[in-house]
C-alpha cells in the first residue's frame, strides 16, 4: 500500500489506534478527507465511521452506504426539494423511506438513530424500525407524512431505549388517540419529546405519567390540545425542563389559575427556551416573566398579540438569542428588541396577513434597527410589505457576519419603495459585506445585475433561493458560473431559460440539486442536459398534460424541473407525472 | 349569481384557473378554500406564496375563516346620495347579502334603491347603488358575487336610475 519507499500512514500503528484518532473527527466533509489519503485510511475510516448524511436520499442507494459503512449509528436522510414545503412538489413525487428503513434494518441492526425529512414515512417503516434495532435511541421526523398515530403507538411500544422522540412540522393522521398508552410502565429513558405537530387531543392522563416517570426528561413540546391548567401540573412534575412548548396558551381569567402558573414557571430554573403560545391572550403572558432572564430561545411564531405586549414580554429576555415573531411586533417592538436584546443572533419574522388586507406597521425600519443595535445578529428571516435599497445597505454595513439572509417581500416584483428602483443595489451590498454568507433568499423587483454581484461576491453561499426576479438568462449564468460553494438551487417564475442551464452543465455536477419552475426552459433542452450529463437526473415534473412526454416536441416548455447528481442512476419509484430523461 | 359547489384542485390549476379565467368559483385546494378571480388581489391566495409552511399557513388561514365567519371585525364605507352633500357610513360586515344592503340602505335615505338582482322596472323616482372599487372605478352593485364585492367596494354612491 503506498507510494514506493515513502512513507505510509496506514502501516505506522495498528487499525484500532487509528480508529480512536478518527474517533475525534466527528464531521462528514473531515470524514471524508481522511478517507482519501491512501487506502489504508480509507478502509479503516469505513469501517469506524459513526454518522452519515445522505443530503438526497436518491443520490446513493441505501445498499451502497451501508455496504461502505458498516457500523453506522446514526443516519439522517432528506427527502423531497425544498419547494415541497409550499406545495410546489406533487404529492406523490417520491422521497419514500422504506427503501432505506429495509436495507438499514437488514445490515444495521445496532443503529440507534434516524433522521428523516421531508419524506414518506408510513406506518410500517415506524412498525420495522420499532422491531429492528434493539437499541434505537432517536427518532427525529421533520416535515415528513404517511403516518399515523397508530406507526407511533408501535414505536413507543417497541423501543424500549428511545430517548428522543422529534416531531416537527409532520402531517400525522390521528387514528390512535391512546399512542401514549403503548410507552410500558417501565419505560423511564425518554430525554426529549416533541408532539407539537400533532392536530388531535392528546390523552393528558397517560401525558402526565409519562412526564411523571420520565426524570431525565429535558424537552417536551406539547400540542394545542393541552389545556392551560394541565400546563401547570406537568410543569410541576417536570422543574427540570430546559426547553418546553407550551400548549394553548388562553383561558379565561382566572386569578387562581395565573397565580398556579406563575409559581410553576418560576420553579422551572433550567428554561431556556419557549415556543407554542397557541392562541395566546396577553393576560397570561406575565406568567413566565420570572423564566424570561434565562431564555435564549423564544417561539412566538403562533402568538397573534399586539405589540405592546409582544414589546413587554421580549425586552424583559435581556440573553435572547433566537426570537421568531409575528410581524404584529411592528416596527417600535423591533427597536425595544434591538436595545434589549444584544445577544440576539437569530430573529425570523413571520407574517401575521400574507394577503395584506390588514395593514401592519412592520417595514424595513424594524430590520435595520435591529441590524443596527444587534452586534452578534448572523441570521435573519423577514417576511415584509416594503423594502428600500438604502435600509438593505444598512443592514449590510450593520451586520457583516450574517450567515444566512432571508427576505421575503410579499408582493413580487416589488421595487425599493422610495426610489422605485430594483433592489440590485441593497442584495449586492449584503453578499459584498457579507463574506460568510452560507444561505440568501431573494425577493422583490430584481434585475440581471444582482445575479453578477452574486456570482461573483457570494462565494460561501451554499443555498440560494430566487423568486420573480431577473431579465434574461445572464441571470443564471452569473450564478452558475459564479457562485463557488453552490450547492442548492431553487429557482420559481423566473425569465430563465436554455442557454444558461446548458452553458454551465458542469457546474450541476458539483451541486446537490437544481429546482427551477414556472422558468423558461425547453423539453429539448433538458433531453440535452439528460444526453451530455449521465451522472446527473433530470427530472421534468408535468402535473397538467397528460400523455407520454417521449412524443412531445423540444421546444415544448418545461413546467417543473429538478436536477440532481448521483450515483444510483435513474430512480424505480417515479409517478406517473415525473419523467426522468 | 348561480352558487356554484366547490371543487377540488390542485395547486398549478389554481394557477391556470387565475390566469385564464375570470370565473367566479370557489376552489379548495390544500385544504384551504380560494376564490379564483384574474384580480390581482385575489394573486395572493395562492397556496404556493408567500413561502409560508404549511402549519402555520393553515393556522393562519383557520384564523382568517374563523375571523370572516364571525364577522368579529367591522367595515365601514362612506354612503353618498347624489344631490346630498353629507354623506353617510355603513358596516358592511353587517350585512352578508345584497338584499340586506339595499333594504338598510333603503331606510337610510328613505328612497326606493333598484338592485339588479330583484329586476324591478325602473321608474323616474328611482335610484341605482353604485360603488368605487379598489382601480377607482365605478360600478353598478349587484353584478359580482357579495363576499367577492366586499373585498373591492371603497365607497358607496346611491345616483338616480334615469342617469345610467
Amino acid at each position: 500500500m503506498g507510494g514506493g519507499g515513502g512513507w505510509v500512514a496506514a502501516a505506522m500503528f495498528p487499525d484500532e489506534v487509528w480508529e480512536y484518532v478518527f474517533s475525534f473527527v466527528e464531521g462528514d466533509v473531515e470524514r471524508n478527507a481522511i478517507s482519501l489519503v491512501c487506502r489504508g485510511w480509507h478502509r479503516i475510516e469505513r469501517r469506524c465511521r459513526r454518522r452519515i448524511f445522505v443530503g438526497n436520499c436518491y443520490a446513493v442507494s441505501p445498499q451502497t452506504v451501508l455496504r461502505r459503512f458498516p457500523e453506522v449509528r446514526a443516519v439522517t436522510i432528506k427527502g423531497k426539494p425544498h419547494f415541497a414545503d409550499f406545495n410546489l412538489v406533487p404529492s406523490d413525487w417520491g422521497g419514500g423511506a422504506s427503501v432505506w428503513v429495509e436495507a438499514l434494518a437488514e445490515a444495521c441492526p445496532q443503529l440507534e438513530e434516524l433522521r428523516l425529512k421531508r419524506m414518506v414515512v408510513t406506518d410500517d417503516c415506524l412498525e420495522l424500525i420499532g422491531r429492528s434495532f434493539r437499541n434505537f435511541k432517536v427518532l427525529s421526523l421533520t416535515s415528513c407524512e404517511g403516518f399515523s398515530t397508530a406507526g407511533l403507538a408501535s414505536v413507543a411500544n417497541n423501543c424500549r431505549n428511545l430517548r428522543e422522540l422529534d416531531l416537527q412540522e409532520n402531517v400525522i393522521e390521528d387514528n390512535c388517540s391512546n399512542w401514549l398508552s403503548h410507552f410500558p410502565e417501565s419505560f423511564t429513558s425518554l430525554i426529549s419529546l416533541n408532539i407539537a405537530c400533532l392536530d388531535g387531543d392528546v390523552n393528558l392522563f397517560l401525558l402526565e405519567r409519562l412526564v411523571s416517570r420520565c426524570s431525565n426528561l429535558k424537552t417536551l413540546r406539547l400540542n394545542h390540545s393541552v389545556p392551560l391548567d394541565r400546563l401547570v401540573s406537568i410543569l410541576l412534575k417536570a422543574p427540570q425542563l430546559i426547553d418546553l412548548g407550551t400548549g394553548r396558551f388562553s383561558a379565561d381569567s382566572r386569578p387562581e389559575l395565573l397565580a398556579k402558573l406563575e409559581s410553576s414557571f418560576a420553579g422551572c430554573r433550567n428554561l431556556k427556551s419557549l415556543s407554542g403560545f397557541y392562541e395566546a391572550v396577553p393576560a397570561y403572558l406575565p406568567t413566565i416573566f420570572s423564566v424570561c432572564d434565562g431564555l435564549s430561545s423564544l417561539n412566538l411564531s403562533y402568538a397573534t398579540i399586539q405589540s405592546a405586549e409582544l414589546t413587554k414580554l421580549i425586552t424583559r429576555c435581556k440573553n435572547l438569542q433566537r426570537l421568531w415573531v409575528m410581524d404584529l411586533i411592528e416596527d417600535t417592538g423591533l427597536e425595544a428588541v434591538a436595545s434589549s436584546c444584544k445577544l440576539l443572533r437569530e430573529l425570523r419574522v413571520f407574517p401575521f396577513d400574507p394577503y395584506g388586507a390588514e395593514h401592519v406597521s412592520l417595514t424595513e425600519r424594524g430590520l435595520v434597527s435591529v441590524s443596527a443595535g444587534c452586534p452578534m445578529l448572523r441570521s435573519v428571516l423577514y417576511f415584509c410589505q416594503q423594502m428600500t435599497n438604502a435600509a438593505l445597505i444598512m443592514v449590510a454595513m450593520n451586520s457583516p457576519n450574517l450567515t444566512c439572509f432571508r427576505l421575503c417581500i410579499m408582493e413580487p416584483h416589488t421595487p425599493d419603495y422610495l426610489t422605485s428602483q430594483p433592489l440590485d443595489a441593497g442584495f449586492s451590498a449584503i453578499v459584498e459585506s457579507c463574506k460568510e454568507l452560507r444561505r440568501l433568499s431573494l425577493s422583490g423587483h430584481l434585475t440581471d445585475r444582482v445575479f453578477k454581484s452574486i456570482g461573483t461576491h457570494a462565494d460561501q453561499v451554499k443555498m440560494l433561493s430566487v423568486a420573480f426576479a431577473g431579465d434574461t438568462d445572464a441571470g443564471l449564468h452569473y450564478i452558475l458560473s459564479g457562485c463557488k460553494s453552490l450547492k442548492k438551487l431553487e429557482i420559481r417564475d423566473c425569465p430563465f431559460g436554455d442557454k444558461a442551464l446548458l452553458a454551465n452543465a458542469a457546474k450541476l455536477e458539483t451541486m446537490r440539486s437544481l429546482w427551477m419552475s414556472s422558468c423558461y426552459v425547453s423539453l429539448g433542452a433538458c433531453r440535452l442536459l439528460a444526453q451530455r450529463m449521465p451522472r446527473l437526473n433530470v427530472e421534468v415534473i408535468d402535473e397538467q398534460r397528460g400523455g407520454q412526454l417521449a412524443s412531445r416536441p423540444d421546444d415544448c416548455r418545461v413546467e417543473k424541473l429538478y436536477i440532481y447528481r448521483t450515483v444510483a442512476g435513474r430512480r424505480s419509484d417515479m409517478p406517473a407525472c415525473v419523467w426522468t430523461l | 349569481m348561480l352558487q356554484n359547489p366547490s371543487v377540488l384542485v390542485s395547486s398549478s390549476q389554481l394557477r391556470i384557473l387565475r390566469e385564464h379565467f375570470s370565473m367566479h368559483i370557489e376552489v379548495i385546494c390544500c385544504g384551504v378554500l380560494y376564490f379564483c378571480s384574474a384580480s390581482l388581489e385575489i394573486r395572493e391566495h395562492l397556496p404556493d406564496w408567500p413561502p409560508i409552511k404549511p402549519l402555520l399557513r393553515s393556522a393562519l388561514a383557520e384564523r382568517e375563516a374563523y375571523r370572516n365567519h364571525h364577522k368579529t371585525g367591522k367595515f365601514f364605507v362612506k354612503v353618498y346620495m347624489e344631490g346630498i352633500p353629507i354623506g353617510r357610513k355603513l358596516d358592511l360586515l353587517a350585512h352578508d347579502s345584497y338584499q340586506s344592503l339595499i333594504k338598510t340602505l333603503r331606510r337610510m335615505f328613505r328612497t326606493k334603491i333598484i338592485c339588479p338582482e330583484l329586476a324591478q322596472v325602473p321608474s323616474s323616482k328611482a335610484h341605482v347603488l353604485t360603488y368605487e372599487d379598489k382601480d377607482g372605478d365605478w360600478m353598478m352593485v349587484g353584478d359580482v358575487p357579495w363576499k367577492l364585492f366586499v373585498t373591492s367596494v371603497k365607497k358607496l354612491k346611491i345616483i338616480r336610475a334615469d342617469k345610467c
